[in-house]
């Protein structure tokens, strides 16, 4: 028997088969392709420039955007950016950078390579007083139960920074992040926590103040950093 | 040598190529649950411009974890013509659900189907839920002669498989309507000899029963003081081919004995895939060849018969596992006068497991005795000019039938699409791309859908493969004109967008209702009640609507335009072109051959983007310009620009145009060849209204309480599995009445319990 006799059947149902395993996976990349809605932002052609990094993570990291419309998008390459407090994504498919448009998303989560933690944004409006802060912005939920720990991972100018390039100065920015921990409690008060230490706890939450260092004592551990502030949190709210 | 190689090659090919194809043509039936569908209505019999309440069963069987479970359901109402006279979506987050449709007041007297199914029965090839209802309308003359309710011989003989064949055990159906007889007992007698065969004659006007003709002679059957009616019978040399279900979980398959032949070669088979087959000997008597249907797949099966003429006979059968369970049920009186109260007092003994669900109908006895009979009797007849069988459905189909009863199924034919898509999370709507000369699917085409609103919605699809496109729609769609547009800025394609239409025609026979003789008096005392209901204004049954609250998700396009203009703010002006030149400096719209083209100018760059911007007209796409350049600021209401390269999935835009105008632009939109779509999803749901009496009220009610259903309640309350005791009020209209119970239990079996009530 000739290769070409052998060769043909079995290209044919190879083919027939690409067609039934297609079909399938088409089928299912449609039901899933179905509940899913198309991120829309504006196309970033450059960025303006800073010494130090504006975003929150190395590399692009997978993650989900919740809309405000319940629409929800999977599998996207997200990052974000603290000095604009914008959520980038990277259209692969088109090779662009996006910022979404901040109005249209409720939530997004980002997967942190480093710590191996998914990190969830919530798009939040709090007012706090002595606070500035823009009208509504992307805080991290660090911890959610009746009470909820929010930070607010900003990215500020620290300084100026000049450098020559073809015998011209050029001044940038210097940037360095910011955190701004809240909490938010049962009755919808935000009250904010300067830095992660006793003191500062106890001034946002005097009437706890007995009650964290019982516990603090009892478990004989400091309060130095954001595991420990929510593991306070935590304790106030199962209290 | 050369003919071995040719035949293993052809072999080979034959193999491979049948394997591949199987895989192609099940795959996505393997991965949906095996759905059925059933709907119990609260009556069977209507009048034009009565409400139909039904309630809706969906039964997942083991599947009940699959995620793929429809969300969405389809029932219409069909007339024998084919013709659609309702249609209703329904999204059913639940696998019950209840809801109505009115029968409109012009409604001619015939036999309608309520037809009932989702997109995973179309997917798995499962028969739909077929429910057969009379509509009468008051104003035909005689009703009863327009739907042929009556048979036109005062005696009718009926046999399987369209005549007598002997050996066998035959089942016979005898009508006899409108017989007056003295005896209870009719004979079936073996001409030219003495051998007599009884059965008994009962008022409800049929009977049905087994028959074992010995010889081949002819059979009469002799009624007290009537001419003796011939039986017909089979008189076919061909081979015969009968499946009939015998008790319990056996499929009997009868075969005749032929003359040219001493053995068949039996085949079932369901869609390619063979099941069973195997050649068997006949005898000169009928054989039997009995098959466990346990052993077969749930679903539409096919028998084949080959003889070695390689003539092949052909039946359909339906496997479908269920067990005809009953709910004890009593009331706490006999009779009932009118307006009195009725208490329901359920019995949990003879139910084998837990109610899932369940519905209640309490309703005038309508006395079709066919449904009265919670069996299918198939009577499969032979015709000999076509060679094929047929099946006449000889009573309407009932909710519960008996374990693997064998039901002919119906579905749509000529779908016209391949890619149905299991609606899980809610309704889709689906289309093709289709280039408009060679009609050949378009891929990787872009479809966008939007509506007319006063923010930009869109949302899109790309067509695959076959030219396929989808839309899962949401409850902002409900009820609005959707539009569906190509986008092709570059005007690559000559395409048009087919919609696919979920409703398709499903002509049919009407099945033959047997009667009983008081149907006349029925209607015409119904006849009665719908004049006194008009006459009084009490147009339909008591009932009231409620729109569901639910929240819309929007597929907003964007937010924050980067400019917005009011035109009110502005001097009026004639066209869009002079509003751009003077209110819009980033716009520039330019006039080239007789055409209107537009550019923006592009914030970040200060440049102009290299093409027209997308533009929305009322949140609608357009995909012209020169549609909307005759607008002026009299129409228009507001202009929004977003003047940055933006982004929608993996469509990029040169700038976004949206345009509001003052009125709805439907004119406009019929210009851009534009035609809506409508989402008529959940109606109002209706609910029915029964009137509680206390002893004062029921003196001093003034108006005629006229209903004929006097309760019917969807979803009965269950306390641990079971229905609570429940209670209700008589209505003014006295007679027989039949309280029907239907439901699921959670073990996935159906019951039906009908019991009466009289109200004097």
């Amino acid at each position: 028997m000739s290769n070409r006799k052998i060769f043909l059947p079995l290209a044919i149902n190879l083919l027939f088969q690409i067609i039934g395993f297609t079909q399938t996976n088409n089928t299912v990349e449609i039901i899933e392709k179905l509940n899913e809605s198309h991120l829309f932002g504006e196309i970033v052609y450059k960025q303006k420039p800073t010494k130090g990094s504006q975003l929150l993570l190395e590399s692009w990291s997978e993650g989900t955007v919740i809309l405000k419309n319940g629409f929800i998008s999977n599998n996207n390459l997200l990052n974000y950016n603290g000095y604009i407090d914008q959520v980038l994504w990277f259209n692969s498919s088109k090779v662009r950078t996006v910022i979404l448009e901040k109005e249209a998303i409720h939530e997004f989560s980002l997967f942190d390579t480093k710590t191996k933690d998914t990190l969830i944004f919530r798009n939040i409006e709090a007012k706090v007083p002595f606070y500035s802060l823009p009208p509504s912005f992307f805080a991290q939920v660090l911890y959610e139960g009746n009470i909820v720990l929010f930070v607010f991972r900003q990215i500020i100018d620290a300084g100026i920074y000049s450098y020559q390039e073809n015998n011209s100065t050029f001044e940038i920015p210097i940037v360095k992040p910011r955190n701004l921990y809240f909490i938010k409690l049962a009755n919808n008060d935000v009250i904010p926590i300067k830095k992660i230490n006793k003191r500062s706890i106890f001034n946002a939450l005097p009437s706890e103040k007995d009650h964290i260092k019982k516990f603090i004592s009892h478990n004989k551990f400091s309060i130095k950093n954001e595991k420990d502030l929510i593991r306070i949190i935590n304790f106030l709210d199962i209290e | 040598m050369l003919i071995n190689k040719t035949i293993i090659t052809s072999f080979l090919v034959i193999f491979l190529l049948t394997d591949g194809f199987c895989n192609a043509k099940f795959a996505l039936s393997e991965f949906v649950p095996n759905e059925n569908l059933y709907i119990h209505t609260d009556k069977d019999i209507y009048f034009s411009g009565d409400r139909v309440f039904f309630k809706t069963y969906l039964n997942v069987g083991k599947d009940v974890n699959n995620s793929l479970i429809s969300k969405v359901l389809y029932i219409a109402s069909y007339a024998p013509n084919g013709s659609m006279i309702d249609s209703i979506e329904m999204f059913s987050p639940n696998l019950f659900n209840h809801g109505s449709f009115f029968l409109p007041d012009t409604l001619k007297t015939g036999l309608y189907r309520l037809v009932g199914w989702t997109n995973n029965m179309l997917i798995t090839n499962t028969p739909f839920f077929v429910k057969q209802i009379i509509v009468i309308n008051r104003f035909d003359e005689d009703p009863i002669k327009t739907i042929g309710l009556y048979c036109q011989k005062p005696i009718e003989v009926i046999v399987e498989g369209g005549g007598l064949t002997y050996g066998i055990e035959n089942q016979l159906a005898v009508l006899y309507y409108n017989q007056d007889f003295t005896e209870k007992h009719a004979y079936i007698i073996e001409n030219d000899s003495d051998t007599t065969t009884t059965f008994e004659i009962n008022d409800l006007g049929f009977s049905i029963f087994s028959f074992t003709p010995e010889s081949k002679k002819d059979y009469s059957i002799h009624f007290p003081k009537k001419d003796p009616i011939k039986i017909p019978s089979n008189t076919l040399e061909k081979n015969l081919l009968m499946i009939r279900q015998s008790e319990g979980d056996q499929i009997s398959v009868l075969v005749q004995p032929s003359k040219s032949t001493n053995n068949v070669f039996i085949k079932i088979s369901q869609g390619n895939v063979i099941l069973k087959e195997s050649y068997v000997d006949l005898k000169q008597t009928v054989n039997e060849f009995k098959f466990d249907a346990g052993k077969f797949p749930l679903g539409l099966l096919t028998i084949a018969l080959l003889d070695s003429n390689r003539d092949v006979i052909k039946e359909e059968f339906y496997v479908n596992r269920m067990n005809c369970q009953g709910i004890k049920v009593n009331t706490d009186k006999e009779n009932y006068g009118t307006r009195e109260k009725v208490n329901l007092i359920f019995n949990k003994s003879i139910l084998t497991a837990d109610i899932a669900s369940a519905s209640l109908s309490v309703t005038r006895d309508e006395t079709l005795l066919a449904n009265n009979s919670p069996s299918i009797h198939s009577f499969n007849e032979f015709d000999n000019k076509e060679n094929h069988y047929y099946v006449t459905n000889y009573a309407i189909n009932s909710f519960v039938t008996k374990d693997y009863s064998l039901i002919p199924s119906q579905r749509f034919q000529n779908l016209q699409f391949e890619m149905i898509i299991p609606e899980n999370h809610g309704s889709i709507l689906s289309g093709k791309v289709i280039d408009k000369t060679s009609r050949l699917p378009i891929s990787r085409a872009i479809v966008f859908l939007s509506t007319q609103d006063t923010i930009v919605n869109l949302k899109y699809s790309e067509t695959y493969l076959d030219g396929s496109f989808f839309f899962l729609m949401t409850d902002y769609y409900k009820n609005k004109g959707i539009y569906l547009s190509i986008y092709d800025p570059l005007n690559l394609y000559n395409a048009e967008i087919v919609i696919r239409n979920k409703f398709n025609p499903l002509p049919y026979t009407p099945n033959k209702i047997i009667v009983h003789n008081n149907l006349s008096q029925y209607i015409e005392d119904t006849k009665i009640i719908k004049r006194v209901q008009k006459s009084f204004g009490i147009n339909h049954l008591p009932q009231e609507s409620h729109r569901l609250k639910v929240k819309q998700s929007i597929p907003t396009l964007y937010h924050n335009p980067t400019f917005k203009y009011k035109t009110l703010d502005y001097v009026s002006l004639d066209n869009f072109s002079e509003i751009a030149y003077e209110i819009i400096p980033i716009l520039r719209i330019r006039k080239e051959k007789g055409k209107f083209t537009a550019r923006m100018i592009n914030s970040s760059t200060r440049e102009f983007f290299p093409q027209e911007p997308v533009i929305f007209l009322n949140g609608v796409y357009m995909s012209n310009i020169n549609d909307i350049i005759h607008l002026s600021s009299k129409d228009i209401k507001s202009i929004e620009l977003i003047s940055h390269s933006s982004i929608l999935g993996n469509i990029e835009f040169n700038g976004i145009l949206s345009i509001f105008t003052n009125e709805p632009a439907d004119n406009i939109f019929q210009k851009d060849h534009k035609k809506p779509v409508y989402f008529n999803i959940d109606r109002d749901k209706i609910n029915f209204l029964s009137p509680k009496y206390d002893d004062d009220q029921k003196i001093d009610q003034y108006f005629p309480d006229l209903r004929e259903t006097i309760t019917w309640i969807p979803n009965l309350e269950l306390i641990d599995g079971f229905p609570s005791n429940i209670s209700f009020y008589t209505s003014d209209v006295v007679g027989n009445y039949s309280i029907i119970i239907e439901g699921i239990l959670i073990n996935g079996k159906p019951f039906s319990q009908r019991i009466p009530l009289i109200v004097k």
